[in-house]
This record gives C-alpha cells, sequence and structure tokens, in this order.
C-alpha cells in the first residue's frame, strides 16, 4: 500500500497532474478572455445573434485545444483518441440524426436570418416575440407569456411569418352591408372613420374592395395601414369605430338570412299572436 | 381670460402656490397643472375638431375628473415654477399642398409652411422635465417609395402660401420658408413635400413662431433633393429670440427624400 501511495503521489506524476490542470484552468481564463473580447469588438459590428455565435464557437474551441493540451500531459495519444473519436463521431451521427439535423439547420438559419432576437414571428401556429435562436432550436416566448422551443428543423420546414420585419402594416376589415345600401355611401363613412382616427395612416391610403355579393351581404374589404407599434390597439378600434359609424349613418350589416318558401302545394304556415296580456291567439 | 395675466405668449414660467392649479388651452390641447406639497398633478386633453386663433391660461380652474388623460409627479418638495416650451415635432412632418403645384426646371420658388408644434412642460425652480404634448395631433403617415422603404411621420395639409400676409398666424404654429431650387432636368410636381421638423429650432418674434429658412436643392431625376438649413431666425422675423434648439443634429449637403413620391403597395 504505501509503495502504491509513493508510485502515485511520485514527484512525476504530481508534476504532469499539475500542469494538466494547470492548462485547463489556464484554458478557461483565455477563452473567458478572448470571447468577451471579441464579443466587445463585434458588438457594433454584428447583429446580437452573430456575437452570440462568435462568442460561443470562440469559447468552446479555445476550452478544447486547451482540455486536449491537458491530456497529452497526462500521456494520452491523440492520434488514437482522434481516431476513436472517428468512430464515435459515426456511432454518435447514427444515433443522433435529429440534432445533427436541427444543427445544420440552425447554421441555415442563423446565415439566411429571416428574423433577429426581439422579433415577433408566428412560425405554424405560435406567434411570439424571439428569445433566442440556437443550434438546435429557436425559443420564443408567446403573447400568453408561455416559453415555446421550436426545434429549428421545424423552422426551415415550416412558413414562418415576421410580424415586425417592416415598420408599417396593413389591417383588412371584412364587412357585410345590406343589399338596399348605396356603396358610395358606405364608401364615404368608411373613409371618414379612418380619416378621424390618428393612427390610421394618412399614406398609404386606405383600400375600399368590393369583394362580391354573399348571401346575405355585399361584401366588402377595408384595409388601413398602421405604423406596427399601434397594430393591435388600431385593429380593434377601427372596427368599433366602423360599427359605431354604420349606426350612426344608419347602415345595415345584416346577418345571415332565409326566407322559407311554402309554396302553393303546401299549406300556410301557421301563426301565433300573442297579446300583452298573454292571450295566444292562433291564426 | 384671454392671453391672460398680461401675458402675450404662451411661452414662459408661470408661478403657482400650493394648492394652486393652472390650465391651458394652446391649439387644440387642454392642460392642467395642480401643484401639491410634494408632487405635481398633470392632467391633458385634445378637441380635435377645433382650431383656435388664441390662447387661454386661466388659474384655479376646476381640475376635471374624466374625459383627460392624468399623470402624478412625486417630488421631495415642489418648486413653484411651470415651464412651458416651444418645441418640433418629434417626426418629420409630410406637408401635402392642397392645391399641388410644380416647380420648371432651372427655377426656384419660396413657400411658407406652417406647422404645429409641441408643448414641453418642466417645473422649477431646478429644471425637472416632465413631459411633452403636440399642441395639435396630427395623423401619421408613411413617406417612401414603398412599404419597406421610407419613414413615419405627420402628416399635414398646407396651403404652401408664398405671401406672409395671407397667411393666417396661429399661437400653436410655427413658420418654416422652405426655398425649393429645381436643377433636375424636368419641371419638379410637388404633391408632397417632407419638412424634416427634428433638425429646426423655434424662434419667438412677438406672438409669431418661426423656424430657420429651409432649402431644398433637387439636381436630378427623383424625390431627392439636398437639405440646407440656414441658421439663424429667416429674414421675414430677423430679430426674433431662440426658444428651443432642434432635436436632432443637422449635418450640411445632407441628401434625404423631399418630395412625393409614387408608393407601391
Amino acid at each position: 500500500m504505501r509503495d502504491f501511495l509513493t508510485v502515485f503521489f511520485s514527484l512525476d506524476k504530481i508534476v504532469v497532474v499539475s500542469k494538466a490542470l494547470l492548462l485547463v484552468l489556464a484554458g478557461l481564463l483565455v477563452a473567458r478572455l478572448l470571447s468577451r473580447g471579441l464579443q466587445r469588438l463585434l458588438e457594433n459590428r454584428l447583429d446580437r445573434q452573430r456575437v452570440v455565435l462568435m462568442r460561443r464557437i470562440t469559447y468552446y474551441s479555445v476550452l478544447s485545444l486547451f482540455f486536449v493540451a491537458g491530456l497529452h500531459q497526462f500521456g494520452f495519444n491523440l492520434g488514437v483518441l482522434l481516431g476513436a473519436a472517428g468512430v464515435l463521431s459515426v456511432a454518435l451521427g447514427f444515433a443522433s440524426q435529429t440534432s445533427a439535423s436541427n444543427l445544420i439547420s440552425g447554421l441555415f438559419l442563423i446565415g439566411e436570418q429571416p428574423f433577429a432576437i426581439g422579433d415577433v414571428v408566428q412560425i405554424g401556429s405560435t406567434t411570439g416575440e424571439v428569445l433566442g435562436i440556437d443550434l438546435l432550436s429557436v425559443k420564443l416566448r408567446t403573447f400568453d407569456n408561455r416559453f415555446v422551443r421550436i426545434p429549428n428543423e421545424t423552422v426551415i420546414k415550416t412558413e414562418v411569418a415576421t410580424l415586425t420585419k417592416f415598420p408599417i402594416r396593413r389591417i383588412d376589415v371584412q364587412i357585410g352591408v345590406a343589399y338596399k345600401e348605396d356603396l358610395d355611401s358606405v364608401r364615404e363613412v368608411l373613409c371618414q372613420v379612418a380619416d378621424e382616427n390618428l393612427m390610421c395612416l394618412d399614406e398609404p391610403k386606405p383600400l375600399f374592395l368590393f369583394q362580391g355579393f354573399g348571401d346575405s351581404a355585399l361584401n366588402i374589404q377595408f384595409s388601413v395601414w398602421v405604423s406596427r407599434e399601434n397594430f393591435l390597439e388600431l385593429k380593434s378600434a377601427i372596427q368599433l369605430d366602423i360599427k359605431r359609424a354604420l349606426d350612426e349613418a344608419e347602415i345595415e350589416i345584416p346577418f345571415p338570412h332565409r326566407t322559407l318558401y311554402a309554396g302553393s302545394a303546401t299549406r300556410p304556415l301557421p301563426v301565433e299572436i300573442v297579446s300583452s296580456a298573454g292571450e295566444a291567439r292562433v291564426i | 381670460m384671454m392671453a391672460g395675466m398680461k401675458r402675450n405668449v404662451w411661452w414662459g414660467e408661470y408661478e403657482l402656490e400650493i394648492g394652486d392649479s393652472g390650465h391651458w388651452e394652446i391649439g387644440s390641447l387642454g392642460l392642467w397643472m395642480e401643484r401639491e406639497a410634494s408632487e405635481w398633478k398633470m392632467a391633458y386633453s385634445w378637441n380635435d375638431d377645433e382650431d383656435p386663433e388664441l390662447w387661454t391660461y386661466r388659474r384655479n380652474e376646476s381640475f376635471p375628473d374624466a374625459g383627460v388623460q392624468g399623470e402624478r409627479f412625486a417630488v421631495q418638495r415642489t418648486g413653484g415654477t411651470v415651464k412651458l416650451r416651444a418645441v418640433t415635432a418629434d417626426r418629420s412632418v409630410v406637408a401635402r399642398p392642397r392645391t399641388p403645384f410644380r416647380v420648371p426646371s432651372g427655377h426656384q420658388t419660396r413657400i411658407l409652411v406652417s406647422s404645429p408644434l409641441w408643448v414641453e412642460i418642466a417645473v422649477g425652480p431646478e429644471p425637472a422635465y416632465l413631459r411633452e404634448l403636440p399642441a395639435k395631433r396630427l395623423s401619421e403617415t408613411w413617406f417612401g417609395s414603398t412599404t419597406r422603404d421610407g419613414e413615419l411621420a405627420y402628416a399635414l395639409k398646407t396651403n404652401a402660401r408664398t405671401r406672409l400676409e395671407d397667411l393666417p398666424m396661429r399661437p400653436y404654429r410655427f413658420v418654416t420658408p422652405i426655398v425649393i431650387e429645381n436643377e433636375g432636368p424636368d419641371t419638379l410636381f410637388v404633391e408632397r413635400l417632407n419638412l424634416p421638423v427634428p433638425h429646426l429650432s423655434i424662434f419667438g418674434a412677438g406672438e409669431a413662431l418661426w423656424s430657420e429658412e429651409v432649402r431644398m436643392l433637387r439636381s436630378e431625376v427623383g424625390d431627392v433633393a439636398e437639405l440646407d438649413v440656414r441658421s439663424g431666425p429667416p429674414q421675414e422675423a430677423k430679430k426674433a429670440a431662440l426658444l428651443s434648439e432642434p432635436r436632432l443634429a443637422f449635418e450640411k449637403g445632407h441628401l434625404f427624400r423631399a418630395f412625393s413620391s409614387l408608393l407601391r403597395l
């Protein structure tokens, strides 16, 4: 036992272990300093997402180099290690196809940049603010405050809408008015509503689009433009304003009508008249 | 009390005792300020239908309970001064002449455009900025050739007068003389004009408010012009005093989209 301890704690071994530990510690320090320095250097030149990615790549590359140097101190043969890593990577590749696919999709996403951190996006049926774009997934905060992780492979395959890409957006309001109404008057009322609402942009001009003859109504699309900050507020406000204005102008917004035709071959429909006293009389 | 308290102009300092309140009507803005021992109460609203020629100030008018937006500013101990300052809007103003006009190639014109200003509210004696409010709210608009490329601005309808006598002066508006020089090869059709008011100062000459003269030099086909802001008050108000500095620094010879452009949807 004593011999074993003597061999184990021989001066040479202690020196080797200390060197390896020192290398790893130095690696941690250098990796941190280098990645932070790089972050400061790139902060004003690249977007946040790319800066974060560059920082991580630098940190882990430098750390890996020092770690490998540390292993070398222990007497590990790096050639054998790399060979084993090659075999292992093939095995891992088969086992982690999904992760690899996400990783490659992530690289495409970062290169293509359809959105950035802070943007509001709609991916499939999920809408939210982008918190992070990592190598494996995109992290979103939905507006009901849920944290949603979407794999990069899904993002690449799905239709993605970036809602905050451009400074202005259009709100389309679908309206139906009764067949008896004069469409010129309707257009005038709607344009007046847009004119009076200060959030509606003066240019591009509101769009009045006759969509066709519906079952119960003349279908119209009225579109107004708004700055993206006011989008949600105006989306609700403009519809309330339109309802109020159409009511004031006595323009009817019809609900679906059904006409029952009894025909000459059928018997007349029975009608019940109820008096205020509650007495019913069937005609 | 019209333009009360022996004042001709609405900007400047007002004294309020603890428990007192002041009510201003400047343009379509109604502003109430009430001083308490350790807080200022503020309320404001706009009557967008009105375009009054005069401004008013009343002391100790009842503070509105409803129909206004209200705010409180807490401090250790309130001083007795309310300071109002005339400042420009925080975005460019897109002026649309009621009757568009043309400037033939090789000619220049000088028009007068009057734009609403904003009221900056501060309290003293050590000046503490509270907020700023538009004296008349303007609709937002987009100025650009496409819905992707352009800038958000305020929309303003103007008569683009060429003679000062034809221009109705309002206490909540400032006048900017604009010289448009068309050195381009074709006639310039001025349907909309982008006036970068955040680059302008406000000068007071009696009851009238002015900004520097702006020169827009168009030397090529298109909507782009070289902008030049002539420092100091314009020739119509040479002795005017500076009331507020520009919000944004101005770079001489700055090229910007100045004139109406075809919007592609």
